[in-house]
């Protein structure tokens, strides 16, 4: 996922959060879109996670390959 | 707040999917409540648009086209710039999202009507309206980056396509009738919410199986496809707003803008840009934006709706 895909599922995620929040406390509205939003902000955050463990896991793999090739 | 019996069918159809139940409707019986659903509401708009002509629609129906064209010129620079999708992709998911979807005008028209709402009837005339001029926006922003249309089968796949047909066609025939239509209500009118919730059965078990299909781009197709209906919904319901239409106008057209197409622009995209990803366009209009639409957008902008016109 870009850098850029990230910051804009962010955003939107944690505006959606304030404004459901927002109009849920007046009563004007459920819940329903504040947990839309938390849903949005956690899949970005769940999908960056997943991104980085799977490069560090490339690393270390790559690190390891390094380190069999070289003492062969 | 309580939720509409026609969307606790796509709900069931959408957990039948989850739980991989066999349910299953046949295709040509969807086919046809496709087609049935097109009639009723062209039939009730044409019916509608008789009682209540008169040359102020004109400047109506162009501030309405102008909704269509503003939303993909919206869209397009999210998908592009943030989302990094191709030019391609970009102006065909963003034309999704300038047309509407007649599912979700549906679901709209079934709630105004449960609670006993009044609102501009004719505005089946603004569905059909709403259903091009993005399409024609989606294909001139792919064309910017050098890609060549062939007009002529686009042209034949916009303005014939089954969608447009049979809902022009029965707007039409409900205009001419007048007192005529009375002897097929019966079947148009009285059927029209037991077979809009066939249909949303049908949809909860499309739309659930369409999720998947997001994958690689989950994130930022998600929050695009909850984002745009909400920016649609605020200019829909602004720009009603401005054109004096009543509270269930106002909603209608906000619910027209949030919505996203899902039926005809798919098929002339394929025609017009056959290298763009379909699959996404679709994942995104039918796997999130149709049930974001139907299970909080709805219940969000007739709420908001009620509460500003309270308030004012």
């Amino acid at each position: 996922m870009h850098d850029s895909q990230f910051y804009f599922s962010l955003a939107t995620g944690i505006s959606i959060i304030v404004l459901g929040a927002a109009l849920a406390s007046a009563g004007i509205v459920d819940w329903g879109l504040f947990a839309v939003g938390c849903g949005i902000t956690g899949l970005a955050m769940a999908s960056k996670a997943g991104n980085r463990i799977k490069s560090v896991a490339r690393t270390i793999t790559a690190r390891r390959y390094d380190n069999i090739s070289s003492s062969r | 707040m309580q939720l509409d019996i026609v969307v606790a069918f796509f709900i069931l159809g959408a957990l039948a999917r989850a739980v991989k139940s066999n349910l299953q409707l046949p295709p040509a019986l969807y086919q046809s409540l496709t087609i049935f659903l097109l009639i009723a509401i062209g039939l009730k708009g044409g019916t509608a648009l008789s009682q209540h002509a008169s040359p102020i629609l004109l400047p109506q129906s162009l501030a309405v086209i102008s909704l269509g064209i503003a939303i993909p010129l919206i869209a397009f620079p999210l998908l592009f710039r943030f989302g990094q999708l191709n030019r391609t992709d970009s102006a065909s998911i963003a034309a999704h999202y300038g047309s509407v979807s007649v599912a979700t005008y549906a679901v709209a028209v079934a709630v105004l009507e449960s609670r006993g709402i009044p609102y501009e009837a004719y505005f089946p005339l603004f569905v059909v309206l709403l259903e091009m001029p993005a399409i024609a926006v989606g294909i001139a922003l792919a064309r910017q980056g050098g890609k060549k249309v062939s007009w002529g089968p686009l042209l034949h796949e916009m303005t014939c396509n089954q969608g447009i047909v049979l809902m022009s066609g029965s707007l039409i025939i409900g205009y001419l009738a007048g007192e005529q239509v009375n002897s097929i209500m019966p079947l148009f009118g009285d059927l029209f919410h037991g077979v809009l919730a066939l249909f949303l059965l049908e949809m909860g078990i499309v739309a659930a199986s369409r999720i998947s299909d997001i994958r690689m781009a989950a994130p930022f197709i998600t929050a695009f496809a909850v984002l745009m209906p909400l920016v649609g919904a605020v200019l829909g319901g602004g720009l009603a707003h401005l054109l004096g239409f009543t509270a269930g106008g106002i909603f209608l057209l906000a619910t027209l803008g949030a919505s996203a197409s899902y039926i005809a622009v798919p098929a002339a995209m394929r025609t017009a840009l056959p290298d763009a990803n379909h699959g996404l366009s679709i994942a995104a209009s039918l796997g999130v934006t149709f049930p974001f639409n139907v299970l909080v957008g709805i219940p969000l902008y007739l709420a908001t709706i009620e509460w500003l016109s309270k308030t004012q």
